[in-house]
């Protein structure tokens, strides 16, 4: 996409993109602040490019953007809507590394 | 220092009689409010008058006993002695006040206070002219009327007249005086609440109360998510629900149960279990025949459905069914051997058509969060690979609900394709292939399991989904039980009657009313280590749960005796002979929470620790059973011990023991304080002790035949992925070798809602798409 339509679309949300004119390892380019995802990002212009919107916004979540899943006491659900104790359960529980379960 | 106690007042007699200990600090507080109300400050002053008025009294009565009216004398005259001259008034005026309003209680208002009620109703006349709008919660603005409040309190409180005016006339006086400008209706009720609480009026306040929730609160709820109950999504339905929930609470512990049962629960000596839905039962168990035979013939519906003639259509009245039951019990609805059930339909089906049946059950349910309160149905399908015993000779129902003319023991290979597909199903996740969170599938192993053809490649293929998606409950059903399993672990156990009533299946549906579960930790620490206040104790509060039991019960048959007009009318629906709910079957589930610090407090160690703790947790646990049995015997009315979920509760619990028993539970409580905090769930040992599977099933399954309903072990896989052959013999070993009810393995997922890809184990973020690609560089934060 075009450099200044990135650059534009980022500016609409000021409350979760900033973003300066960066050069990095020798090419010129945009450096990105997510701030949902407390992530900094450099895309060289080639990057931007060749990239399509939705691409390199996903980017700046830098694989982030993930659910846990688990059983919560009798039924599986995501991690990140448990409560304190089932968190602090979560960590202390023992796994077994059995392979062949005896 | 000379003392001489026989000259000290120790004992004051009431109004009614009843002879209480003189407390000094009383009279000090009486003193700081008259003094208050005319601008005083000064609370030592009140202590130090509260100590001369103490003498005073010791002199005058010499250890008698003095009435409420001799000390109240005896207050004026200090006050007025001690130069106190603007509070001794204001007390005089204060119980002046008290004594009229006592008088009209009574019913022998003073004359002047006749007068003054005649004087009351000329100015409440004057009054309507007062310029002030009220906003109402009818949304409307009408002009003032004082008149509204006076019918208000005599419809709601059942006071007298004569007392709603006075009560009204001063809520006036205080709105003129306060010049309030935005004059709200639940404003004017705080307002008259206070009156109520100056003039005593307590049993009426209570009556008068407003339940609902501060605006803080509610914009708070409507921005953020739920994180009591992980199967709440953030959105509109589901807030609705929370904000209903909070009001239904509320109702709850006001009028459904009394003052005793409300203030245990509060304090957190025990947990009544989704009081938010309070005018419902807890969950409800059924068969697939009663949708067969009945169709969908549902109260107040809008059309009526004939008997299913098309497995589709049998699958798309089963899951409405299943929505129209989760409006009317707050828990689990389980379906009872699901697949044999399905089979007469099935017949003549190819293996493809067949497969698609499968994976459209498994999502009709695990994509239901669009139902009530955005909430997924928490659905359980109960799978045999046998025809169980109990149904093999039962006439088949078939399309259109008529009887096939064969019995469901001739469809045992229809059964079983049909349990072979749902876990493939189960095999490949959803679409991205996670596992499915709903239905649940709880696979019967029973002694005839094995006895049926096919059982290893079956077991094989069920023990496969174990070690790759987790969801399969093996549900061990040893010798001669049969049970129909739902919720988290719970399970009906089959009685001779229901055995009996297989033979018309649509008729076994069971119930369970609701869930209370008992504090166990607390109860160690209010023993002190002894052994017989600590048995004692827990008979005690097992009483408190069968009485909350027995409240809620008489609620709910309030609300079923309004029949078809009332609000469980479902539940009323009378097609076979009975009412669809079955009061003479429901249960009441006595939940246990936390044995393992309840025997780690009391004897010093945790059940895994030593065999003399392990027995000592084992005889807390017959104690509970015996003593719910006997309670049983003496009511009528059935109740069994539950391994409660708690997924809230073991957290509430550890935290309000810290706040109240924080010497004792800081000892024993897991987790990480401040707020990390919970209590071992039910009946289980230390979550985080390294011992083997086995063991663990073992030595938890000891408790399980103590709780009848319903038991279940967690072995937890995290990124462990084991073999499925030896889970295959894992599960015959438990079956044979253990006392265990129900096992379930968990593996641990991560899914990345960028790239689409899932991955086994916990990671912080996705492998794939946290790598630099060509000119995209992430740079560490």
């Amino acid at each position: 996409m075009e450099r200044q339509k990135f650059v534009e679309y980022l500016g609409q949300f000021p409350g979760i993109y900033e973003f300066e004119e960066r050069r990095q390892n020798g090419s010129s380019g945009v450096l990105v602040k997510n701030k949902d995802y407390n992530t900094l990002t450099f895309f060289s212009e080639k990057a931007i490019s060749e990239g399509e919107l939705v691409t390199l916004l996903k980017h700046t979540h830098h694989g982030r953007n993930v659910e846990w899943i688990s059983r919560v006491t009798g039924y599986f659900s995501k991690i990140n809507s448990w409560n304190k104790g089932k968190r602090a359960e979560f960590e202390d529980r023992h796994r077994t590394s059995e392979n062949r379960l005896s | 220092m000379e003392v001489k106690p026989t000259e000290k007042v120790s004992f004051i007699k009431k109004r009614d009689g009843r002879v209480v200990p003189f407390e000094k600090e009383k009279i000090t507080e009486a003193i700081f409010k008259a003094a208050k109300s005319v601008g005083g400050q000064d609370r030592y002053l009140a202590e130090d008058l509260a100590e001369a008025v103490t003498l005073y009294i010791n002199k005058e009565f010499q250890g008698k006993t003095p009435s409420v009216e001799d000390i109240q004398d005896i207050v004026e005259k200090v006050l007025i002695k001690t130069g106190h001259a603007k509070t001794a008034k204001a007390y005089i005026l204060y119980r002046e006040k008290r004594s009229r309003i006592r008088q009209v209680k009574q019913g022998a208002p003073p004359r002047d206070m006749l007068e003054e009620i005649t004087e009351a109703g000329m100015k409440i006349k004057e009054s309507t002219d007062l310029s002030l709008f009220v906003r109402t919660s009818g949304e409307n603005i009408v002009s003032w009327e004082i008149e509204r409040i006076i019918d208000s309190l005599i419809r709601e409180t059942g006071l007298e007249r004569k007392i709603a005016q006075i009560i009204a006339l001063e809520v006036e006086k205080e709105i003129v005086s306060s010049k309030v400008k935005n004059l709200t209706a639940p404003l004017i009720r705080e307002i008259v609440n206070s009156k109520l609480i100056e003039f005593g009026l307590e049993q009426e306040r209570r009556k008068y109360t407003r339940l609902g929730l501060p605006l803080y609160d509610v914009r708070n709820i409507i921005f953020n998510p739920n994180k009591e109950n992980a199967n709440i999504p953030h959105n509109p339905e589901a807030t609705n629900l929370t904000l209903a929930e909070q009001i239904k609470k509320e109702f709850a512990l006001l009028e459904v149960f009394s003052p005793e049962i409300s203030d245990a629960h509060l304090r957190g000596d025990l947990h009544l279990h989704d009081l938010g839905f309070i005018d419902r039962p807890y969950c409800s168990g059924q068969s697939l025949e009663y949708v067969k035979k009945f169709g969908l013939h549902l109260p107040n519906a809008l059309s009526i459905a004939k008997p299913a003639r098309h497995p589709e259509t049998l699958l798309a009245h089963m899951v409405k069914f299943s929505a129209a039951l989760q409006g009317h019990f707050n828990g689990a609805i389980g379906w009872d051997a699901v697949n044999v059930f399905f089979a007469p339909f099935l017949e003549g089906m190819s293996e493809k058509e067949m497969r698609q049946l499968a994976q459209m059950l498994i999502y009709e349910y695990s994509q239901q969060a669009v139902a009530r309160g955005g909430q997924a149905i928490f659905s359980d399908i109960n799978i045999y690979w046998e025809v169980p015993e109990h149904f093999a000779n039962v006439p088949a129902l078939g399309p259109g609900g008529v009887e096939t003319g064969k019995t469901y023991g001739e469809y045992q290979k229809a059964t079983q394709e049909f349990a072979r597909l749902l876990f493939e199903v189960y095999l490949e996740g959803d679409g991205m292939g996670r596992p499915f969170f709903f239905p649940k599938p709880l696979l019967h192993i029973t002694n005839r399991f094995f006895q049926t053809d096919g059982w290893e490649d079956f077991l094989a293929l069920v023990c496969l989904v174990a070690a790759e998606k987790g969801n399969p409950y093996f549900v061990f059903d040893r010798d001669n039980t049969a049970r129909i399993s739902e919720c988290c672990r719970l399970s009906f156990k089959l009685e001779a009657s229901d055995i009996n009533d297989a033979k018309f299946p649509w008729k076994m549906r069971f119930s369970a009313l609701q869930n209370v579960t008992l504090n166990l930790p607390r109860i160690a620490y209010m023993a002190e280590r002894s052994d017989g206040k600590l048995f004692s104790l827990l008979d005690h509060y097992l009483n408190l749960a069968v009485q909350a039991h027995i409240e809620k019960r008489r609620f709910i048959e309030t609300l079923l005796a309004a029949g078809q007009s009332g609000p469980l009318a479902l539940l009323t629906m009378n097609l076979d002979g009975e009412p669809y709910l079955r009061m003479h079957r429901v249960t009441h589930l006595i939940g246990l929470l936390g044995l393992n610090e309840l025997v780690q407090y009391h004897t010093g160690q945790q059940l895994h620790e030593s065999e003399e703790a392990f027995k000592f947790g084992l005889k807390v646990v017959a104690a509970l059973k015996v003593g719910s049995e006997k309670r049983m015997k003496e009511t009528g009315y059935r109740f069994v011990l539950e391994q409660t979920p708690a997924e809230s509760t073991a957290h509430r619990f550890a935290r309000l023991d810290l706040e109240h028993y924080g010497t004792q539970s800081s000892l024993v409580v897991k987790g990480r304080t401040p707020d990390m905090v919970y209590y071992t769930n039910s009946t289980y040992f230390n979550v985080s002790e390294p011992m083997s599977a086995i063991e663990r099933v073992k030595k938890e399954g000891v408790f399980h035949p103590l709780i009848e309903a319903g038991a279940l072990t967690h072995v937890w896989l995290g990124e462990n992925k084991p073999d499925p052959r030896a889970l295959a013999r894992f599960i015959l070993k438990v079956f044979t070798n253990t006392a265990n009810a129900q096992i379930a393995f968990s593996p641990e997922f991560t899914s990345c809602l960028d790239c689409g890809k899932v991955y086994r184990g916990i990671y912080k973020s996705c492998p794939w798409c946290s790598e630099n690609v060509g000119g995209i560089i992430k740079v560490a934060q």
